[in-house]
């Protein structure tokens, strides 16, 4: 087998399974925290997402929650630990228990992301660079296959945030994720908040990235909060996931759905968790924007008279 | 653009060895014992930025131990515990992406480690912990109780109970569950702590989805693990009266089929 | 040892009494939702995220094995006659600093 930049594969991955997919709305992540007010009422959100790595257990409460949450609301899982970008043989006891909650929580989607976060058998808790080299493309292709193999489904990856340029790099991001869903039949899922701290870190702008995004590829967008960690030496962004998502985040985010449509919107919040109100106001400005951009698009130009 | 090169992998999906190089290079550094370590390639001028992911790869796991042993951190206090934290991670073989049951180790970690000699308590309140964390995440099982046995009155001492998947038991030769309790974290703590001064037993169920921790004195432990190995309720009577000639069977098996440490049982022929 | 009759009719009680003891069958309900911080029994335990963290402190070389906790508050004598002292000895094990 070839791999390269443009090549397209004989086929487009079949899924097995097929499943109501998300709402193009906004959703967003599940906490413990919020499950009295997400089961009283979840507006405006009308999705969740987890990362299975956190149900991979037995049994008992949390199982329990997540099967609850499932039955009121469609569910994406999105993966943290398949470490697609890292080079070496996927773990297989990760494999089977992903396939075993695919399986019983049937997620209208299934996503993980460009990156590593193990090796040799050690999980490094973090989400860590790949090269954007063809060794590692080719690499992240056979990953891609191998995990929508294993789950029978069609899956998105992520965009990933970066602290530092590689000294292996030999193309840009924007060439190398597209290439990488082209060649395996995945989607793309858009972390906007990973693009803007991306480019503030590495010194690019964000727009030329967003505005290359194919729509036909993108199945998901998510948007978190970010914090700044500046002194004399440095200025970099960090993705803390930790505040209310960033002005011009937003403005990034508009400009991606006005052109490629609304998607799945994912507002991202791990770190100091809020109250619920805090989270449901910021899906509610997601919900907000898709409704702008989809008036502005409906609405005729009008001629103007002459 | 159109560049095209080889595959990766081979048939037999064996790793890259230019890649591998990378990960490795990458994966050392992020543990290497001198926190200024970066990988050789990378220009010096970005080690502040390299260590924004070393930074994350320690608080993940760091923290994760922290979760998983609240009272153990608050007993040997934060600075100890981050640095014993630092030091069981570079210590470990495997580790799992799910750190939903991370830190399986660290009470036998604990119990090798000099810096815990002089509070030797330590390691079992981790082994509780740990119990608990394992009972929280265990499978489900329908939980026996008094309401089953009922018209088993006259049979009582020739049953075998099933052991529950979250059933743990916790021996020790300290007070562990006082000083588990008295450390729950958010609990009000005004000056000395008084503990019994007592070898105590844990219990540890979790009925339904809630985790449960019950203390068991001497006679009571001897009954409870007899009857976690599945011998009948008789033999395990004797062998607690045995332990404890004053052990009082009544409130301990009432206790006992109250905690939900039970999933099913036999008749058996005795 | 009590004969067979009379642990049969102790077992009869306990049964009797545990059947007055409340399961707390609603445990689940009442920990939804409850934050993790002083509700033990409720608590969920580690997870994974994605997140990152805004500052650069968790470098694991930056302390010294110096106990602070409520060890020190502590002294007890166990069962066999051992007294533990919570109060812990300082280790001398500098580990390099930031």
């Amino acid at each position: 087998m070839t791999a390269s930049l443009t090549d397209k594969r004989d086929g487009i991955f079949q899924p097995v399974v097929a499943t109501a997919p998300l709402p193009a709305r906004a959703g967003v992540g599940f906490k413990a925290e919020h499950a009295s007010d997400v089961f009283e009422n979840a507006d405006p959100v009308s999705w969740f997402e987890v990362h299975p790595e956190n149900y991979m257990v037995s049994g008992g409460p949390r199982l329990q929650m997540l099967t609850q949450l499932r039955e009121r609301f469609p569910l994406s899982l999105h993966g943290v630990g398949l470490s697609l970008g890292g080079g070496e043989p996927l773990d297989k006891n990760h494999l089977r228990s992903l396939r075993a909650l695919v399986d019983r929580f049937e997620p209208a989607q299934v996503s993980e992301h460009i990156a590593w976060s193990g090796h040799d058998g050690k999980y490094l808790a973090d989400l860590l660079p790949t090269p954007l080299t063809l060794a590692a493309l080719a690499d992240l292709v056979n990953a891609i296959d191998e995990v929508q193999n294993a789950v029978g489904r069609r899956i998105l990856i992520e965009n990933p945030t970066s602290y530092l340029a590689l000294p292996q790099n030999a193309m840009p991001e924007t060439d190398f994720i597209m290439a990488a869903a082209r060649q395996s039949g995945c989607g793309l899922l858009i972390d906007v908040n990973n693009i803007f701290i991306s480019a503030y870190n590495l010194g690019f702008d964000a727009r030329d990235y967003i505005d290359v995004l194919p729509a036909d590829l993108i199945g998901e967008i998510h948007l978190a909060g970010h914090e700044q960690d500046a002194d004399a030496r440095d200025d970099v962004l960090i993705d803390t996931h930790s505040r209310p998502v960033a002005s011009p985040v937003w403005a990034l985010y508009w400009r991606l759905i006005d052109r490629i449509g609304a998607k799945p919107t994912l507002i991202e919040w791990d770190n100091d968790i809020p109250d619920w109100q805090v989270l449901a106001h910021e899906a509610a400005l997601a919900n907000a924007i898709i409704d702008a951009s989809e008036n502005c698009a409906k609405k005729p130009l009008r001629k103007v008279a002459s | 653009m159109t560049v095209t090169v080889q595959a990766r992998h081979d048939a037999n999906g064996a790793k890259n060895d230019d890649n591998a190089g990378f990960h490795r290079a990458f994966a050392n550094a992020l543990m290497d014992e001198n926190p200024a370590a970066f990988p050789a390639g990378f220009d010096p001028q970005a080690s502040r930025r390299f260590a924004i992911y070393r930074n994350n790869v320690h608080r993940g796991l760091q923290e994760a131990l922290a979760a998983a042993y609240p009272v153990v951190k608050t007993l040997v206090g934060e600075g100890f515990f981050y640095a014993i934290a630092a030091q069981y991670m570079r210590a470990e073989g495997k580790r799992t992406p799910s750190l939903a049951l991370y830190g399986k180790g660290f009470a036998r970690f604990l119990a090798q480690h000099e810096a815990i000699a002089p509070v030797p308590y330590i390691p079992d309140v981790a082994r509780l912990e740990r119990a608990w964390l394992e009972a929280l995440h265990e499978a489900d099982a329908p939980v026996t109780g008094a309401t089953d046995l009922a018209g088993m009155e006259n049979r009582l001492a020739a049953l075998h109970f099933t052991a529950h998947p979250a059933a743990r038991l916790i021996v020790s030769d300290f007070p562990i569950v006082s000083l588990w309790r008295a450390n729950q974290p958010g609990v009000e703590k005004s000056g000395s702590v008084a503990i019994p001064d007592r070898a105590e037993t844990a219990l540890i169920t979790r009925p339904h989805f809630k985790v449960q921790t019950v203390m068991l004195d001497a006679g009571a432990c001897v009954f409870a693990r007899a009857l976690l190995a599945g011998m009948s309720v008789g033999a395990a009577y004797e062998g607690a009266v045995a332990q404890d000639p004053a052990f009082d069977v009544t409130p301990v098996f009432a206790q006992l089929l109250a905690s939900g440490m039970f999933c099913g049982f036999t008749a058996g022929d005795e | 040892m009590k004969n067979a009759l009379v642990l049969a009719a102790a077992l009869s009680a306990g049964l009797t009494m545990a059947a007055t003891h409340a399961l707390a069958a609603d445990g689940q309900e009442k920990c939804f939702g409850v934050s993790m911080a002083g509700q033990n029994e409720c608590a969920a335990g580690p997870g994974t995220t994605c997140a990152g963290t805004s500052k650069v402190d968790y470098q694991g070389n930056s302390w010294k094995l110096v106990p602070a906790g409520t060890c020190e508050e502590m002294s007890f004598t166990t069962a066999d006659g051992r007294t533990v002292h919570g109060s812990m000895t300082k280790i001398d094990r500098d580990l390099p600093e930031m």
